[in-house]
């Protein structure tokens, strides 16, 4: 079966509808405050089983099968996996140090940050790998024989080697470790390949270092500027033009720097995606930075006009932007499509699940 | 002759999809080529738009139908799961009123039981526990043997029998006093520099006294800890839960540490009317002279002086009888002078 290939109708589609989508997510919100919370582990099941069903691939919609009892069981090994080292270290360290063993609380500080790092590249490798397993498609799912526990080190130390150089290795530091993650996957009987490159998203990350300096000369401009009207404006009206000038600078500023993260992320996922196989399919992602920006700005809209409540769409708009903007090209044969060996894990994706994202 | 449907299959071996003829007979379904497959073993895997139907014990396998169920169908065959097993059985209107009766539970379990377990907690357990979280202050307590035989014996007057109490001056210039875990209680240099009189020393420690022999520290280290296991990560709805009920739950824990501290001043024939008076210079920031300092770490963040805390240390003076300082007026020059070494020392 060949994906039809520059249609009007790409390979993935959403079908869902806020219409429908809105009583789950308010049942699920009522039954989430009076369970104290409990009951999000069923409400993320909930969801996803709307959003999958709703998703179709070529002539076939996805289905997930997770239960909330897998995500909480989940949760809860995280709780006590990440609890200690955070433990330890918020507590114990603090105590070494009180009592004068600084030195002590210092050589201790290490291992204990890097066993977290190590739990939490393992926690988003097994994140990636539960939402596979559970997803199914044509009745054949996903997974991965890997244990992740080769990614829990990859993710120190590529993390660490991320921050030489003043930090110009974290691209490569993030794609590296995509493509780790997701080459470890599979889907029925093939294997995901991922061989995206760092050296295209380089330039968008550069404008990072490029923002002091951009700032600093917006700054003496507006000085001088504001320095050129004091001469001929009353002096009380310069310092006032100036507080503005300043004002709007830290404003212009953060959403520069915000500005600059889309632009890196959107092209970060455009690179990460579009390098990403499966047997005879290449996958694409064609968000770019302006379609980036559309969709958060909307969700602060929504978040605002509502008073919050529209939190509990935000699932719903992020899942629908990721399939309109994903697409694929090439040539499955469902008779070679066959089961997935890769062992089924019994529990879910624990703290992963409250970010949401960054579990692909 | 039984029903029989179209339908397709997915065997949840290959991807191939497969047209096929289902027949339902009493107690199983009958899919062509295929041995009977027991309806128990059956889940509904369907929504509003469509009808499958899955296997328990076969992950993959999928029986789907494009029209409507007939009714005899519909009636045979497992139904859809909608909230999830639990809520679908009660109902969603029972679930909600169950959740909340039991959250509430909970909620009530998790104020009321730490001042209830508190108690049962060995001393000596406790003092572990102090030690590891505070130590010895990082060397910020002023050592000196004569001023602190003096405070010694004032909280030894001011307690009752078997407090386990630890009582050290530390040299931070800002008017406050805390209790710790394991009976440990930390003057701040700062509320000796700035009391006008012994009595109000005396005062707040009596108060800080108190909430050691209520064992509010450990009540409040269980309560957090309960609160954390219990709503830890959770919505956002649990984190006001917890802080609407540890502001009740200390408005009564200071409530009872200044009956403590009226009740052990009186018995000593110390005048409580310094302690009130002292509560309302630290209300009208006429201590340290930086707003901002005081407000943000002396004892007031704490313990907020209401109108009606003072009223109760004021009504409480007319009662006592024979009132007589403290300590004498030398051994308030020894107390006050406490951490002037500690400066030396470290100069
Ligand atoms: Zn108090």
């Amino acid at each position: 079966m060949a994906i039809p290939a520059h249609d009007d109708s790409t390979a993935f589609q959403f079908h869902g509808s806020w219409r429908e989508f809105a009583p789950i997510a308010f049942t699920n919100l009522l039954l989430s405050i009076v369970t104290l919370g409990i009951y999000r582990f069923w409400a993320t099941t909930r969801t996803r089983n709307y959003l999958w069903s709703r998703t179709r691939f070529i002539d076939e919609r996805l289905e997930w099968t997770g239960k909330g009892v897998e995500l909480m069981i989940g949760f809860f090994i995280a709780i006590i996996l990440f609890g200690i080292p955070v433990i330890m270290l918020k507590f114990g360290l603090q105590a070494l140090a009180l009592r004068g063993h600084v030195a002590l609380a210092g050589i201790l500080f290490f291992p204990l940050y890097g066993a977290l790092l190590y739990i939490f590249g393992l926690a988003r490798f097994r994140a990636l790998r539960y939402r596979l397993s559970r997803t199914f498609w044509h009745g054949i799912r996903g997974g991965s024989e890997n244990g992740g526990w080769g990614y829990g080190w990859s993710s120190i130390w590529k993390s660490v080697i991320g921050m030489f150089a003043l930090g110009l290795l974290i691209p490569w530091s993030m794609v590296s470790l995509w493509n780790e993650r997701w080459s470890a996957m599979s889907f029925g009987p093939h294997h995901f390949t991922s061989r995206a490159q760092s050296g295209p998203l380089m330039g968008r990350f550069l404008l990072f270092y490029l923002l002091p300096v951009a700032g600093c000369v917006a700054l003496i401009g507006g000085v001088a500027t504001a320095v050129a009207t004091g001469v001929t404006a009353t002096p009380g009206s310069a310092s006032a033009t100036g507080i503005l000038f300043v004002v709007l600078g830290v404003i212009a500023g953060y959403f520069a720097i915000g500005v600059i993260m889309l632009a890196y992320y959107a092209a970060f996922f455009r690179e990460a995606v579009g390098n990403l196989g499966l047997g005879g399919i290449d996958f694409n992602f064609s968000a770019r930075t302006s379609d980036w920006l559309k969709l958060l700005l909307g969700d602060v809209v929504l978040v605002v006009c509502t008073l919050g409540i529209g939190v509990i769409f935000l699932t719903y708009r992020h899942w629908k932007f990721l399939i309109t903007h994903l697409e694929a090209g090439g040539e499955i044969d469902l008779d070679t499509l066959t089961q997935s060996t890769a062992p089924l894990p019994k529990q879910g994706e624990g703290l992963l699940d409250a970010f949401d994202v960054g579990a692909f | 002759m039984p029903d029989s449907l179209d339908a397709w299959l997915y065997d949840g071996i290959t991807a191939r999809r497969q047209v096929v003829r289902a027949t339902l007979v009493p107690g199983s379904i009958i899919v062509d080529g295929l041995a009977p497959i027991p309806i128990a073993d059956l889940i509904d895997r369907g929504d509003d738009h469509r009808v499958v139907f899955g296997r328990k014990d076969e992950s993959g396998w999928r029986l789907g139908f494009d029209q409507p169920l007939p009714p005899d169908w519909r009636a045979a065959l497992p139904h859809p799961s909608r909230y999830g097993a639990l809520i679908d059985r009660i109902g969603l209107v029972g679930a909600v009123i169950g959740g909340i009766a039991i959250s509430a539970l909970v909620l009530f379990g998790l104020w009321i039981a730490p001042q209830l377990i508190a108690p049962l907690v060995p001393p000596s357990v406790e003092r572990k526990l102090g030690d590891a979280i505070v130590g010895d202050m990082g060397g910020q307590a002023c050592v000196d043997p004569s001023g602190q035989a003096i405070l010694d014996d004032l909280a030894r007057r001011l307690s009752r029998k078997g407090d386990p109490l630890r009582v050290r001056v530390v040299d931070i210039p800002i008017p406050n006093a805390v209790a710790l875990p394991g009976g440990q209680i930390a003057l701040f240099n700062g509320i000796i520099q700035q009391a006008k009189s012994p009595d109000e020393v005396a005062g707040v420690l009596a108060h800080e006294i108190g909430h050691v022999d209520h064992r509010h520290v450990m009540a409040g280290l269980i309560r957090q800890f309960g609160f954390g296991l219990v709503l830890g990560g959770n919505s956002h709805a649990a984190e006001y839960a917890d802080m609407l009920l540890s502001a009740r739950y200390s408005r009564d824990a200071e409530r009872e540490a200044d009956a403590f501290a009226i009740q052990r001043l009186t018995a000593n024939h110390i005048s409580t009317r310094p302690t009130a008076e002292f509560f309302a210079r630290l209300a009208r920031h006429e201590t340290t002279g930086n707003k901002r300092l005081d407000s943000a770490f002396s004892w007031l963040a704490s313990h907020p002086v209401s109108q009606e805390r003072r009223d109760a240390f004021n009504a409480a003076d007319a009662k006592i009888v024979a009132k007589q300082p403290a300590i004498s007026e030398a051994d308030w020059k020894i107390v006050r002078a406490m951490c002037k070494s500690h400066h030396d020392d470290k100069r």
